[in-house]
């Protein structure tokens, strides 16, 4: 199960946004996945249950994981278009077990 | 609480606003909300210094903003407040500005209404034409009316 964490400045809104709108689109295809979303500061206690980190992208910038864990940039939260297509790469590159 | 049921009880929808910067645009938000009581005054405040802190991370889509604060900023109900600008703004994200529509959240903790009210906010932008839509609407009515049809949409 790829373990799917959307973080944001304070970890209520726009992380939120970014998880729902996730959490819609792994469904839609088939990703064994779970959800997580927290607040900036956080991310690195929460990194431990993590495997790939989402978040804008200046936030993004600023998230340092250690290796086998993937950080990825959106600008458009809304858009599937936007975060879908950098999703599927991380997940078919290293979470490949999870496709259905 | 959901977008809808707090935009009708708290009175706080405002369209074609005007602002002259990203300050003035949050705080147009911010004082419908303390209007409201659903916020005191250091919400306002809050926003402003997460935004110095973590840049303008609530900029949802390009001309879409959800400004908020914590839980212990000066939130003290659940709510929503619904702004359009006459003339855009820019809060320096070069993915997202110009900004036109922006809708404050305030949430007592992280989960509460977070669930019904963000679904809303989602599904609301779930059809791309809605962003035109908002920009066009010149009474509370029609948000609201564009609320219930998203609703509708993705029940």
């Amino acid at each position: 199960m790829v373990r799917v964490l959307a973080v944001c400045g304070n970890g209520q809104g726009s992380s939120m946004v970014l998880k729902m709108k996730m959490g819609g689109f792994l469904k839609k295809n088939n990703i064994n996945h779970e959800l997580n979303s927290c607040a900036f500061g956080e991310y690195k206690s929460m990194m431990g249950s993590a495997d790939i980190i989402v978040a804008s992208t200046h936030l993004a910038e600023d998230i340092v994981v250690p290796a086998g864990k993937h950080v990825i940039g959106v600008k458009n939260l809304l858009s599937e278009n936007d975060f879908g297509p950098k999703l599927m790469e991380v997940i078919q590159q290293h979470f490949a077990a999870d496709l259905r | 609480m959901t977008l809808k049921d707090s935009l009708i009880l708290h009175n706080s929808i405002s369209l074609q606003a005007e602002a002259s910067n990203w300050q003035e645009a949050v705080k147009l938000g911010t004082d419908l909300l303390e209007k409201a009581g659903v916020v005191d005054s250091r919400y306002y405040g809050a926003i402003l210094e997460g935004t110095a802190k973590f840049g303008p991370y609530y900029l949802l889509a390009p001309g879409l903003a959800m400004p908020h604060g914590r839980p212990e900023q000066g939130v003290l109900k659940n709510g929503f407040a619904l702004v359009t600008l006459k003339e855009p703004v820019v809060f320096g994200d070069e993915d997202n500005d110009p900004i036109d529509i922006l809708i404050t959240l305030a949430a007592v903790d992280q989960e509460s209404h977070n669930v019904g009210g963000i679904t809303q906010v989602v599904n609301l932008f779930e059809d791309e034409d809605n962003f035109d839509r908002l920009r066009a609407a010149r009474t509370a009515e029609e948000v609201i009316a564009l609320i219930e049809q998203a609703e509708m949409a993705a029940a």
